[in-house]
């Protein structure tokens, strides 16, 4: 099954590296609001039942590529036919375009508004393009080289420590002082910022010795589950609960705190910085849409490349302003949480009992 | 189907081609060789003398006469036209035998094993690779007297006909990069080579790139050790450099004396190399983003020093940062091309005559001019001359991306350049190990030089068939206290 050449596969601890920032995006900026709003100070414990659901997905993900030493397009079209199968890879390719629309959006948003007020969305979308063409064209490993670099950027979570003497630690009591019905909307809400984990399911087979690599994609999501803690606490401890909806990117606004002896505003070296966490996502964004492609129509993953990226620069040049933003933001999350929730379960359930038919027929 | 005669008549079209008849009783003795390229003292001694004493021998009589030891009989006229064109001696009996006689008597002139010019070093030896290749491969040989050295010969060029030998330690060195470089050596399509620098341009696996991918070096200890390590190692005859392959970015990082030093000492100095070359990048770019776009960013305690010293200074920072980097650019490039007397004048009258005198007509404020020297400086500290180079032109992209966007920009072409870098190897090696792919014990000797007695494994990146060095049990034996 695994057709892939040994030169183009990655070792399985690289998964570390790249699980984490698919998971990490830029919506990350914006995590802590609404978590917050709806369970206060208790925002961490839906985050723990949310680690939790997210590392059974990826143990179902494991187990359903696992068994069919495969990755998901094979997969697609051994289980529901060329057709169905086919439609379902093609929803996959939507979504991942939007994801990275979304991704390439955001951060133009955030240059806008922290540094180049005036700046066009168009230029800064065909640099970021151009750039992505580049790093796709490398290939598989260079995208996860592009993971790794993107790792760096958790140098910046120092940061927070600047905002040490502006804590307040009474905002954490009471404890547990929430409804059943607003831990179970938090939950939802946080769902969003573990979406990520799809890629795998097309990259698979590119890793060496794939069964290997769970234990590196598990550690990824605890190691982002204790990043979104401190985000949370931090949050918690530095707005009051009613402040915290006008900020729009809480997670900037603290890099106001940190000061050097020569650097006044580091936000502005913090907020460029992003720019690291878009690029592993909406490389391996296209680079899984221009796998599906090729193993569905035989075409070129190098002739297929510019036409999404030519249609990503289309999309990102229409998406006028916040509110347009915040649409695709919701469309991604509901598809995000439909795929991740319900539609590798059932894929999971589905294989089982198939593995079970072959066994005992 | 040409004969010996024929080879006679064509290279007698050349005025320094000599065919001596030697008369006998029998039939007569033809003697050909170029006189610009044969020794006379072999010729006259060795050739002529056997000759005229054994005027009546046979050919294959006179051959164990000859008393050179390079010499064989051939009947095969390609071989024995192109060691005519080599500076052998080719001697015949009788127009239309078929056989000859060939003996060595190549007059080779080259330069003595000077000190290096361009690597220099403190500590260690002072001697460095010539233009003839056997004298470099004696320089090799004598380095590492033992039977594992393999030299391949190969002949590259169309004109030059250049000898291209491949060094390589056999049962270490991996396969693989051995072959790939005698493959591509062969698949040269070239004419004259010239230099070594030229083979390499031709044999490297992106020649678009401006990062050298192989490591030329003229120290004979560089590349012994490169050697050991299970690198291959070229040398071109006519090129005083050897070249060095795989190689990974840190490699350009390291310089041999490094390893001549004690290692806390070693080590700090490679570090300072690398923050030297961070900074040589980004100075001047950091100092176009920051006022261009970003004064408000710097602190209140900086800002009057920048303020004060550029108030009178008419030129866009850009424009300012473009003029002096170019003038730089300028100075080095004058002091390069002249002879070392004139260079040290250029040095004196463009660095300080033309520096204090822009910064007092306001040309240049006095910032600038302590960035940009600086950066020049710290651009001089890398080991090998091929990366300096490379540091000196990729700050230009980095300054005009500054203008374009400030701090995005320095971003924008910082991940260009990683991304290129990601994206090349050496020899088929990722250029970028042992950082990515990551490779913990291959770590060990670039950010740091680690003590020679911790340093039993041979680098993994470069995939040896024997990775270990040497016995760590015997090499570092701790001791209990008071034993």
């Amino acid at each position: 099954m695994n057709s892939v050449h040994e030169r183009y596969t990655v070792s399985p601890y690289l998964i570390f590296f790249m699980v984490q920032p698919m998971l990490f995006g830029l919506e990350f900026l914006s995590m802590s609001i609404k978590p917050i709003q709806l369970a206060g100070q208790d925002a961490w414990f839906p985050l723990f039942i949310c680690a939790f659901i997210a590392h059974i997905v990826m143990y179902m993900i494991y187990q359903i590529l696992n068994q069919n030493q495969a990755d998901l397009i094979q997969i697609h079209q051994q289980f529901f036919g060329k057709w169905v199968g086919g439609g379902l890879n093609m929803i996959f390719i939507t979504y991942f375009m939007l994801v990275s629309i979304y991704q390439i959006r955001l951060f133009i948003e955030i240059i806008q508004v922290w540094i180049f007020p005036d700046l066009e969305t168009w230029p800064v979308a065909l640099v970021l393009l151009a750039l992505t063409y580049y790093m796709v064209s490398g290939g598989f490993r260079v995208i996860v080289g592009i993971c790794m670099l993107s790792f760096l950027n958790q140098i910046f979570f120092l940061s927070m420590f600047f905002t040490f003497p502006y804590l307040h630690f009474n905002n954490l009591t009471p404890i547990m002082d929430h409804s059943l019905m607003d831990f179970i909307k938090a939950t939802k809400e946080l769902s969003f910022s573990y979406r990520g984990m799809e890629f795998l399911l097309f990259c698979y087979t590119f890793i060496k010795a794939p069964q290997k690599s769970q234990k590196w994609s598990q550690w990824a999501i605890i190691s982002m589950t204790i990043l979104y803690l401190v985000e949370i606490f931090f949050s918690l401890l530095l707005f009051k609960p009613e402040q915290l909806p006008t900020e729009i990117w809480p997670a900037l606004s603290k890099y106001k705190f940190v000061q050097f002896p020569f650097i006044e505003r580091f936000e502005f070296i913090g907020s460029s910085a992003m720019i690291l966490r878009i690029f592993p996502i909406v490389c391996l964004s296209t680079w899984s849409s221009g796998r599906i492609m090729k193993s569905m129509f035989s075409v070129k993953q190098r002739t297929m490349l510019p036409f999404f990226l030519v249609l990503m620069f289309i999309a990102v040049c229409c998406v006028p302003n916040r509110k347009s933003i915040e649409g695709i933001q919701t469309w991604i999350s509901m598809t995000g949480f439909c795929i991740l929730y319900v539609y590798i379960p059932f894929l999971y359930i589905l294989n089982a009992i198939k593995m079970k038919v072959r066994r005992t027929a | 189907m040409i004969t010996v005669p024929q080879i006679w008549n064509e290279l007698k079209e050349s005025s320094d081609f000599v065919c001596l008849q030697f008369e006998t009783q029998t039939e007569p003795y033809f003697i050909g060789y170029f006189k610009s390229l044969t020794d006379p003292e072999v010729l006259d001694q060795r050739i002529m003398a056997s000759l005229s004493m054994e005027p009546e021998t046979p050919l294959d009589d006179l051959y164990p006469l000859i008393r050179v030891a390079d010499k064989e009989i051939s009947s095969d006229l390609s071989q024995i036209h192109n060691k005519l064109l080599r500076g052998y001696v080719a001697i015949q009996h009788g127009l239309h035998h078929p056989k000859c006689i060939l003996v060595n008597a190549v007059l080779s002139k080259s330069r003595d094993v000077t000190i290096p010019e361009i690597e220099f070093n403190v500590e260690g030896s002072k001697e460095a690779f010539v233009e003839s290749l056997d004298t470099n491969l004696n320089l090799i040989r004598k380095r590492i007297p033992i039977s594992a050295l393999r030299v391949k010969e190969i002949i590259v060029g169309s004109v030059s006909k250049s000898r291209v030998a491949i060094c390589y330690m056999d049962g270490v060195t991996n396969d693989q990069y051995v072959n790939t470089c005698i493959q591509r050596l062969e698949n040269i399509q070239f004419d004259m080579i010239p230099d070594i620098t030229v083979i390499q341009q031709l044999i490297e696996d992106n020649s678009n790139s401006i990062f050298p991918q192989m490591l030329g070096t003229e120290r004979t200890d560089r590349a012994s050790w490169g050697l050991t390590l299970g690198q291959v190692c070229i040398f071109v005859d006519g090129s005083p450099t050897a070249m060095l392959g795989p190689v990974s970015l840190g490699s350009f990082f390291t310089s041999y004396e490094d390893y001549f030093l004690p290692w806390i000492i070693g080590s700090i100095m490679r570090l300072i190399r690398i923050i030297s070359v961070v900074f040589s990048v980004f100075a001047s770019a950091i100092y176009v983003a920051i006022l261009t776009y970003h004064g408000h960013g710097i602190s209140n305690i900086f800002l009057p020093t920048i303020i004060s010293s550029r108030i009178d200074v008419p030129f866009s920072p850009v424009i300012e940062v473009l003029i002096m980097e170019l003038s730089i650019e300028l100075l080095r490039e004058a002091g390069a091309r002249l002879p070392s007397k004139i260079g040290q004048t250029i040095g004196i009258v463009g660095g300080i005559v033309l520096g204090t005198a822009a910064v007092q007509a306001a040309l240049t404020s006095n910032f600038l001019l302590i960035i940009v020297a600086l950066s020049a400086m710290a651009s001089f500290t890398m080991p090998v001359f091929q990366m300096s180079n490379v540091i000196r032109i990729i700050r230009f992209p980095f300054i005009i991306a500054a203008q374009i966007w400030g701090l995005l920009g320095i971003y924008i072409c910082a991940i260009a350049v990683i991304t290129h870098l990601l994206r090349l190897t050496s020899l088929g090696m990722p250029y970028l190990v042992p950082f990515y792919p990551l490779r913990h014990k291959g770590l060990f000797d670039t950010l740091i030089r680690p003590p020679l007695s911790k340093f039993y494994q041979r680098p993994g990146f470069l995939r040896t068939k024997h990775p270990i060095r040497f016995d760590k049990k015997h090499a570092s034996k701790k001791k209990d206290i008071d034993e």
